[in-house]
């Protein structure tokens, strides 16, 4: 092997790398490779001395916690894709969609969990700076004046905090609902998927059935309403599936999106509010929670 | 030589060698070669994992006889992790050798 050979077949594993490193790493070998030859070995020896150069360059890349398997040439997929695979592919999607809903729902609740924790020191803070502004007055005077403050600062504060619990409450509320809705909404696309595979059974049933009955008929035997009826739930059993395919299919190309765009929510109560009732314009249950909010949020807002 | 013994104790023998002063790749090739017979394909790639766990630095420096060289140089991690590996080196020697011995003994 040449050197040219050795540069292009170390550059090529290390292709993941940086063109720095790489560039780095070839020049060190080179100048060996040249030190060697210096010393009176050939240009040969010098790079057999190496090894194997896909061992080599597997060495290096695990020494950048890289897969020491890059550096072979992995045959990329075909894009061939059983039906097993397919399938797997679709549940594991329901299941990364599930799971990244309850996410955002647990990253919800951390967030109100942290608020509670923090009101505490809100309070403090408020009765300290109750007794703040009480210079030049007498010292009863003073402790009167301070009490009066500290009274009248929590019962505002406890009002504010009723507010943000209820809206919290409601926008908490909304969410699992609204995570419960498309639960049901997988829940119910699975149960007319396993209806319809049975279904197609069946009638694949009813076509061997048929099949009979007309040999039978044929060699005497009075079958022929059998056969009629057969011939019959064939034809069901076709629309069925038909619609099963329409139900689970067609619905998905419109919905998907709007599923999706549910689920990737933002923090705050406001934008949440406001996506979903951006998304969810067929639906009219949706359509009614996000009044029954929009209603609220306004009361609170104006009182 | 036992290719596991030789894995086993390469690292301690490049980071020991590199101790006393600074070398470049192909001269610590040719010094761990003195102690154990490996090849630059074995070499090269534990530097570069030493180098990237930081128990190595690297630097250039120009030379008369050619392209600037890569030196390696020991870091404090470096020192450290090398004693740590001769202790264990040495225990695990010792314990061999007595087993060794021992059984030996045993046999007469």
């Amino acid at each position: 092997m040449k050197k040219d050979e050795f540069k292009k077949i170390i550059e090529k594993n290390l292709s993941v790398l940086d063109d720095k490193e790489i560039k780095d790493i070839v020049s060190e070998y080179e100048q060996h490779i040249n030190m060697k030859m210096e010393k009176g070995m050939s240009e040969e020896a010098a790079i057999e001395d190496f090894g194997d150069l896909t061992e080599l360059t597997s060495g290096i890349l695990e020494a950048y916690h890289l897969k020491g398997n890059l550096a072979e040439d992995t045959p990329s997929s075909t894009g061939e894709k059983s039906l097993l695979d397919s399938v797997s592919n679709i549940s594991g999607e329901a299941g990364e969609m599930a799971l990244s809903g309850a996410k955002n729902l647990l990253g919800f609740c951390k967030k109100i969990v942290v608020k509670i924790l923090k009101a505490p020191g809100k309070v403090c803070n408020v009765v300290t700076d109750s007794f703040k502004d009480t210079e030049g007055k007498s010292g009863i005077g003073k402790i009167i004046y301070g009490i009066k403050k500290l009274f009248v600062s929590t019962i505002k504060f406890g009002i504010i905090c009723i507010k943000k619990c209820f809206s919290l409450a409601i926008t908490l509320c909304i969410k699992c609902f609204k995570l419960g809705i498309w639960l049901f909404k997988k829940c119910c696309k699975a149960i007319v998927a396993l209806f319809g595979l049975t279904v197609a059974f069946l009638t694949l049933g009813c076509i061997f059935l048929v099949g009979l009955l007309f040999v039978l008929s044929i060699l005497g035997y009075p079958l022929i309403g059998l056969l009629i009826a057969s011939t019959g739930m064939i034809l069901i059993g076709i629309s069925i599936v038909m619609f099963c395919y329409g139900i689970l299919f067609k619905r998905n190309a419109g919905k998907k999106n709007i599923v999706k765009s549910d689920l990737n929510d933002s923090d705050s109560n406001d934008s949440m509010i406001k996506e979903s009732s951006n998304n969810f314009t067929d639906d009219d249950s949706i359509d009614f929670e996000d009044n029954i909010v929009k209603n609220i949020q306004e009361v609170i807002a104006h009182a | 030589m036992n290719v596991q013994f030789k894995k086993g104790v390469l690292e301690l023998i490049v980071l020991k060698s590199v101790i006393s002063k600074d070398m470049y790749g192909y001269e610590l090739v040719e010094e761990v070669s003195k102690v154990v017979d490996v090849n630059e394909g074995t070499i090269y790639p534990l530097l570069k994992r030493l180098t990237n766990d930081h128990h190595f630095e690297t630097y250039l420096k120009e030379s008369t006889e050619g392209p600037p060289r890569k030196y390696y140089h020991i870091t404090a991690s470096g020192i450290i992790y090398l004693d740590e590996l001769e202790k264990e080196w040495l225990e695990f020697s010792d314990k061999v050798s007595k087993f060794l011995k021992e059984k030996n003994n045993e046999k007469r």
